[in-house]
């Protein structure tokens, strides 16, 4: 197309302009030559959706969202005043309206909303549309926005707890925008330390939620201001531990295992839910001696954290504890270069061998996968099924990568087998 | 001619070969004798490995049956000892004992240890005492049930969203938006409706007692038959755990100092002060010896990270214009158990998503106290203008009230080796005299 062309110089008004693009379209698509009103527009989605409770709300999402930016500061009134717009006063609109209306907005940009969702969040507006606004930083925002939701959960009574709905809102949207943006974490460890009590407590809960090694780092290196504080974290450190990735860096057990050492055996008994969940092996002799603590609830954590770190399901019985790991540490000294060197000779045999040693013996399953995942993917189908079995049995996560590619293997036996470990390993987790 | 030919064909032996015939005999027979002896004792090695083997399975069974009446005796409210070895007990034919500790947190370690005849075997179990509570009904009463006026009671399930989200129907002939109709209750004695008392289920009083007030607005929609036995009432088992001593909260503490995190817990008494707030995050348990609240102040309750249990083993004190909420996936995740014989007056403002059992009380329900979930109690009074919404997700839940094992660990132990050498007969190897061992299930102790 030549650029003396006319076509040219509406090509690319529209390119500059995308209202300019949106008139071609409707004019293009046939539609009425007078165009409707945003509220207009706005009310015969949500009426129509009302008319015809069959229609998915994902279609009424999707047909005001693609009515592009223009619907935005209507939207927001819409979900500020809770009523119909464009209509007479005092049509409110009901749960499903309100779902349609916040999820297009969500389908906007964070920038695209600026100075709108802060309208939202005002302590004078109506809690339905502030619980709106904290869902709507959480699925758009960005880690400007931590402070801003921190500004919106305190109350205007500094004495008073922050209303726990709106709270429940409030953590979800810090986790939503901590899991797209990691380096929101730096800006939660600062709010961390100067916000009020009950603003820590909810961003504690909020970073539970998160499912973030930096989350567990942060939590567990950040000294609280009081004992109770201190069992809060941990509490929030061991619901973080369960679906974190593993390994950790070495770091977050060091700061975790000082918490062994607390007088509250609430504390106690977190931290060592958290380090066995993180399989911590270092802290092995640490939970041995907690086996014998007054409270039960230590020496079950103890315990279950021991059972999971070493997979041995002894008893609670320290001396027995101790006995048995100092016999596997024996073991892998005298025999993980022998194992090394069979899994590296020519003897199929002797490799069968080497790992079916490895399989029994799971307090170094770490090592067994390291071991496994160096010599085995240049090893004969069947040799790579038999080791698939040897992490299953032995549950080490650390051997996911190696099983997931064995997975893709074209032997349907390798693939089924590293299939049922990975499925195997990820079930043990709590 | 006489040869020596002649001589051997006729089978006549030369003179230096008489006898040789008799030698050759007795040395077979002898070889006989002696793979006859063997054979026998061969035999008799394997009849009696094979005996042992038998003894030995007898042992075991019994060892196991040990477990099963340490048990027994645990759940009746025993230390779970069953004789000992110097006193042990009979079973079937063999003798045996079980000594049982207690490792903390309801968990019992039992050691069986059985020797029948020559057989000998010892066993290990660990188990769990775990208290269920089965709630089939909204309301169950040991004593007769007195419903006050216009008390409402239907059901809902929380599976299907939180009662306020879920539709509301009229049953015909009713006025009453509901959601459910198994909003049972149930009495061991009679159940004495008042005016205006709407049941949407049955109300079931106990065997020859009756319903009465029915009629004019009040009504059941279900049946009024009398149940055919009585409703048991186990009582509470508390658990064991460390005091923590006094907690006071005031509210000026921290929200940290103010809330429970998952854990159990056991204060020798609790002070909630004035317009104080105090959570409790599951899962936790709970054991409260005395409970004081005071003007203004809240309990909040969140299951939402798994079940609570408060224990209130003493006195109970909740005040009238305090708050009770929950927040709960359903009434599974939250229980208040009542331990003592004080009585129980549940004034509050409260919305409790969750279950309140006290066999040995009486517990009275105000109307301010909105129920989403169930009530036993030995004796339960609904006030006046109370609603009670029985949680049907409650049916699926646990046994018939009363406390139960389960088997956390089970391992063979090692015989003593003194036993394992002397193969003798028990009652000599342990120098008891037969007559004088009491049955297993006699020897609880």
């Amino acid at each position: 197309m030549p650029i003396t062309d006319p076509r040219f110089a509406l090509v690319m008004l529209a390119a500059i302009s995308p209202a300019f693009a949106e008139g071609i379209a409707v004019s293009q698509s046939g539609g009425p030559s007078r165009a409707r009103t945003p509220d207009a527009a706005i009310r015969e989605v949500l009426a129509g959706s009302t008319k015809d409770p069959a229609r998915p709300v994902d279609a009424c999402i999707g047909e005001l969202a693609s009515a592009g930016h223009k619907l935005i500061p209507n939207l927001v009134d819409v979900l500020a005043s809770g009523e119909l717009p464009g209509g007479t006063q005092g049509e409110t609109i009901d749960a499903r309206q309100e779902e349609i209306v916040l999820g297009a907005l969500e389908r906007f940009r964070r920038g695209d909303l600026k100075g709108r969702v802060e309208a939202l969040l005002d302590a004078q507006a109506r809690p339905a549309a502030r619980r709106g606004g904290y869902r709507l930083l959480g699925a758009v925002g960005d880690r400007e926005d931590l402070s801003l939701l921190c500004r919106a959960l305190r109350p205007s009574d500094p004495d008073a707890d922050p209303d726990r709905e709106e709270a429940a809102c409030f953590r979800a949207a810090v986790a939503g925008i901590l899991k797209r943006d990691e380096l929101g974490y730096p800006l939660v460890r600062a709010l961390l330390r100067g916000e009020p009590a009950p603003i820590r407590y909810y961003l504690i809960d909020a970073l539970a939620e998160t499912g973030s090694s930096a989350a567990l780092e942060l939590l567990g290196s950040e000294p609280g201001t009081g004992p109770e504080e201190g069992v809060s974290r941990m509490t929030a450190c061991a619901r973080l531990a369960a679906s974190v990735e593993l390994p950790v860096d070495a770091t977050i057990p060091s700061w975790i295992r000082v918490h062994l050492r607390s007088e509250d055996p609430m504390e106690v008994s977190a931290a060592a839910e958290c380090l066995g969940r993180i399989e911590d092996y270092e802290s092995v002799s640490e939970l041995t001696e907690l086996l014998g603590h007054p409270h039960p609830d230590v020496g079950r954590a103890a315990l279950q954290a021991l059972r999971t770190i070493t997979g041995a399901n002894l008893r609670p019985d320290a001396a027995r504890w101790r006995s048995w790991v100092l016999a596997e540490e024996e073991w892998f000294a005298g025999s993980s270069d022998r194992i090394a060197a069979d899994l590296a000779g020519s003897s199929p045999v002797k490799k069968m061998a080497a790992i079916a040693e490895l399989a029994g013996h799971p307090f170094h399953r770490c090592e067994a996968a390291r071991l496994l995942a160096r010599a085995l993917p240049h090893e004969t189908d069947e040799l790579q099924r038999v080791g698939c079995v040897a992490l299953r049995q032995l549950r080490a996560s650390s051997a996911l990568p190696f099983l997931e590619a064995c997975a893709e293997s074209r032997s349907k036996a390798v693939a089924d087998e590293a299939r049922a470990a990975i499925e195997t390993i990820r079930a043990a987790r709590p | 001619m006489r040869t020596g030919f002649h001589d051997r064909a006729l089978g006549r032996p030369r003179k230096g070969e008489r006898g040789s015939v008799l030698v050759m005999a007795v040395v077979l027979l002898g070889a006989l004798m002696v793979l006859t002896a063997s054979f026998l004792r061969l035999g008799v090695n394997l009849s009696r490995e094979h005996n042992s083997d038998v003894d030995d399975s007898r042992a075991f069974c019994i060892a196991e049956a040990g477990v099963a009446e340490a048990s027994a005796a645990i759940l009746s409210g025993r230390s779970g000892n069953v004789g000992s070895q110097a006193v042990p007990a009979r079973f079937a034919n063999g003798i045996v004992w079980v000594v049982a500790t207690d490792l903390g947190g309801s968990d019992f370690q039992l050691d069986s240890t059985a020797l029948c005849d020559s057989g000998r075997a010892a066993v290990r179990a660990v188990v769990h005492q775990e208290f269920n509570v089965e709630y089939t009904q909204g309301v169950t009463s040991d004593l007769p049930l007195v419903v006050g006026s216009n008390f409402m009671i239907d059901s809902y399930d929380p599976a299907k969203g939180s009662y306020a989200s879920q539709p509301k129907q009229k049953l015909p002939g009713h006025n009453d938006l509901i959601v459910g109709t198994k909003g049972n209750i149930k009495s061991n004695g009679d159940i004495l409706l008042s005016t205006n008392d709407r049941i949407y289920g049955d109300a079931n009083p106990g065997p020859g007692s009756t319903v009465s007030g029915i009629g004019g607005n009040t009504f059941v929609t279900g049946t009024t038959t009398p149940a055919n036995r009585k409703t048991a009432f186990p009582a509470v088992v508390v658990p064991v755990l460390p005091s923590l001593g006094t907690k006071t909260v005031k509210k000026s503490d921290s929200l940290f100092a103010r809330t429970l995190s998952a854990g159990s817990y056991h204060f020798s008494s609790v002070t909630i002060g004035n317009q104080a707030s105090l959570t409790v995050q599951g899962p936790a348990t709970v054991v409260i010896d005395s409970l004081t609240t005071n003007s203004g102040c809240n309990l909040n309750i969140d299951a939402t990270g798994g079940p609570v249990n408060v224990y209130f083993t003493g006195p109970t004190n909740f005040v009238s214009n305090m708050t009770v909420t929950s927040t709960a996936p359903s009434a599974k995740s939250i229980s208040l158990f009542f331990a003592s014989d004080d009585p129980v007056a549940l004034n509050p403002n409260a919305t409790l998503l969750g279950t309140i059992y006290a066999p040995t009380a009486t517990v009275t329900v105000s109307s301010n106290w909105a129920n989403f979930g169930a009530i036993t109690a030995k004796a339960v009074v609904l006030s006046s203008n109370s609603r009670l919404h029985f949680d049907e997700s409650l049916l699926t839940q646990g046994r018939q009230g009363a406390t139960t094992l389960a088997l956390r660990e089970w391992q063979r132990l090692p015989v003593p080796a003194s036993m394992i050498h002397s193969r003798v007969d028990p009652y000599k190897l342990l120098g008891v005299a037969r007559g004088s061992l009491q049955n297993s299930s006699d020897a609880y102790h």
